[in-house]
């Protein structure tokens, strides 16, 4: 414990990099307060060409590093970023985190701290930021102790596994004052603001009804239980989860299909779709009061999650939402004088012309951001609210935990989005949390 | 469900082909989730008593071959062997539905199994999820159960359920000879928002390694906060002042809710005037 298996190139002393974390907390902290959402100014409109001094780099650990989190955060984000230095890769895999290493050798040139325990990097003070790019199970786990221990975190989405676990993270942000970034990235494409614009901004007139469309899985194929590869220590991988043989097809990518580890298709793009569904709502900090859904599952496993689903929320204002496996993948507004479709390809109206409408000085203006990543470190910076908030990414995957429930309980829920219970249903209220294997704990 | 019906598919959790033994358990996962109903209390009473019965029942079977051989020139009278009518992957199913469904009728059944290696875990989440005052006193009993990690989690699960006996049992925990049960202890007490708590936990502040100060440092956060959010603000004011400054981020914290405390009195006054 508190060992790196290799050591990174330490350029600057601890005391140094201290001061420079206390000055990205406390100055920055202070010039938050005296600036209101959303003018934040991207480091980008200042011109910054040349790599940053040190003292303006975030220095980030990135903590799990599979597939999504090495080929895409740490080779396409992080080490490109010249705001950015990593200095730890972390995985209880350790395949993935020497290979992980070796990338940062060769594309930054440096070498870095290598790690099984996320503990370890947590305990590294010169370490800013982290990047949780695990299995959704370890989210909460990984992302509340990064914040105790003074970090600010880009957490993938879907957040958490249970709707209790994002409660206790936005108390944890709030509590450390943390810049918090929910990786659903959507919010900085600038197709889905326009979408969300128009829509808050009543150009297709009273809105009635959103659909989230986000496809369905198959069941799956059985694999024959096995002992697992050395390079993988699957106790530490099941962490919180409750003890189970290992075979492939439940860890890398595929435990997105098990209710242990994730929540399906459900989560996994509900915690996009459903994202801009609240979003163009104005639901951001709250949530559906009504559900109701119905789910087909795996006859003879082994997914257990809803192979496809089709989930109907009423909010308190009377809007519907239909989150549905079926269908064009994307998200379609319909109000009283036309509709909006969008997707990560396109974006179209029931009226062309609708989307050419230009804002007026009077229309709500949505936080904009363009990059995901330059987002995080323009707020890591100010010390302002992250376009993906941590209550924000936690709201959004609460819709869907809620469809979830409502499918595996097959019963209307009336939902509180203010005390975040179900209203008068102990019973359904057993459902927000799960109990974690020992000794994890939140 | 019908009681044939719970039985066939118990027989089948542990079926060699692994799709006969997925229906099985989805099935019973299912009319666990169905039976979560405030409209179907009796029958999910009815359901739960049905597995727990059946998570301790035993059957007498002829000794194994095994057990022949080693008795061999012990003894020439071999009796039939009592056992669990189930083998352990069975019972921690039951034991994953009896935390949707058990109520306090269950609780004996599933304290049973506390003992058993293999079920253990099982039981405790299952105590965990039970609502009934007697799962938090079978939960205590279990502290004095052996293993390091068991005992965690259990300390873990009272702190989840909170209430003056779970409080009790915790405090007594963190006199604890292991330092890490100690620190579970405290951090559990943390979900407690009473001031007392807070004596207990400065104290363990003041020892053990840099990494365990800091665990106890943000407890105490975690305390102020609680007791904040119950309107005991003078006694969180007190736990944020005494947060040592060597656990950094945890007095930063502090000292960014002290001023929010602040500001909060402040804008309270001029609302007064």
């Amino acid at each position: 414990m508190g060992r790196p298996l290799s050591h990174g190139d330490q350029a600057v002393s601890e005391r140094e990099l201290i001061g420079r974390r206390d000055f990205l907390k406390g100055s920055a902290g202070g010039l938050a307060a005296a600036v209101s959402l959303p003018h934040i100014v991207p480091a980008g409109v200042v011109g910054r060409t040349a790599r940053p001094a040190p003292s303006d780099r975030v220095v980030v650990g990135s903590i799990g590093v599979g597939d999504l989190g090495r080929r895409h955060h740490l080779s396409n984000c992080l080490l490109p970023n010249p705001r950015i230095e990593v200095a730890a890769v972390c995985d209880v895999d350790r395949n993935h985190r020497d290979e992980a290493a070796r990338i940062c050798k060769e594309k930054a040139g440096r070498r870095v701290g290598v790690y099984k325990d996320f503990r370890d990097v947590l305990d590294r003070k010169d370490i800013d930021a982290v990047m949780v790019v695990t299995p959704d199970h370890w989210h909460a786990q990984i992302a509340i102790a990064a914040m105790e221990a003074g970090k600010d975190v880009y957490c993938e989405k879907p957040l958490t596994l249970t709707i209790s676990e994002g409660k206790a993270m936005v108390k944890a942000a709030r509590r450390y004052g943390t810049v918090f970034q929910t990786g659903s990235q959507q919010r900085s494409d600038a197709r889905f603001r326009q979408a969300c614009e128009l829509v808050r901004n009543g150009k297709i007139g009273k809105i009635s009804k959103v659909e989230t469309r986000i496809g369905s899985i198959g069941p799956g194929e059985w694999q024959p239980v096995q002992t697992p590869p050395p390079e993988l220590d699957w106790d530490f991988w099941l962490g919180p989860a409750p003890w189970a043989d290992y075979s492939p097809n439940r860890c890398h990518y595929e435990f997105r299909w098990f209710q242990d580890y994730s929540g399906g298709k459900m989560t996994d793009w509900g915690a996009h779709h459903n994202d801009i569904a609240q979003w163009g709502l104005g639901m951001d900090g709250s949530g559906p009061v009504k559900v109701v859904g119905t789910g087909k599952f795996a006859e003879n496993g082994p997914h257990d999650v809803p192979l496809s689903f089709r989930v109907h929320y009423t909010y308190a204002n009377g809007v519907e939402l239909i989150c549905t496996s079926d269908g064009d993948n994307g998200i379609r507004f319909t109000g009283s004088d036309g509709w909006i479709f969008v997707n990560r390809s396109r974006i179209e109206a029931s009226d062309p012309d609708i989307l050419k409408i230009e804002l007026g000085p009077n229309d709500v203006r949505l936080y904009k951001s363009e990059n995901h990543h330059e987002n995080w470190l323009d707020c890591i910076m100010s010390r302002e609210r992250c376009i993906c908030d941590v209550e924000i990414g936690h709201r959004s995957v609460t819709v869907c935990h809620l469809g979830n429930i409502a499918i595996k309980l097959g019963r209307e829920l009336h939902w509180d989005p203010k005390t975040e219970m179900f209203v008068n249903d102990e019973e359904a209220n057993r459902m927000l949390d799960r109990p974690r294997r020992a000794p994890w704990r939140l | 469900m019908a009681m044939e019906s719970i039985l066939e598919n118990l027989k089948k959790v542990s079926d060699p082909d692994q799709a006969t033994a997925f229906r099985a358990v989805q099935v019973l996962r299912f009319e666990s989730y169905r039976l979560l109903d405030p409209m179907k209390q009796d029958e999910r009473a009815a359901f739960a008593r049905a597995l727990a019965a059946e998570l301790n029942a035993t059957i007498t079977a002829p000794p194994s071959e095994e057990e022949k051989k080693k008795k061999k020139n012990k003894d020439k009278g071999l009796k039939p062997e009592v056992k669990p009518k189930y083998d352990s992957r069975t019972r921690n199913v039951i034991l994953q539905c009896l935390a949707l469904v058990g109520g306090e009728a269950e609780v004996a059944d599933i304290a049973k199994t506390l003992g058993d290696l293999d079920l253990r875990e099982a039981a405790r989440c299952a105590l965990d999820g039970n609502p009934s005052p007697a799962a938090t006193t079978a939960l205590v009993a279990a502290l004095d159960g052996c293993g390091p990690e068991f005992r965690i989690g259990a300390i873990g699960s009272l702190g989840r359920k909170g209430g003056p006996v779970a409080q009790e049992a915790l405090r007594h925990m963190t006199e604890d000879p292991d330092p890490e049960i100690r620190l579970a202890a405290i951090e559990a007490l943390s979900r407690f928002p009473d001031p007392a708590n807070d004596t207990l936990m400065a104290q363990a502040g003041r020892v053990g390694s840099e990494r365990a100060r800091d665990r106890v440092a943000k407890a105490r956060l975690r305390l102020a906060e609680n007791l904040r959010d119950c309107g005991d603000k003078a006694a969180a004011r007190r736990v944020y002042e005494s947060i040592p400054r060597d656990a950094a981020a945890q007095r930063a914290a502090a000292d960014a809710a002290l001023k929010s405390m602040q500001q909060e009195g402040e804008s309270g006054g001029l609302r007064k005037k």
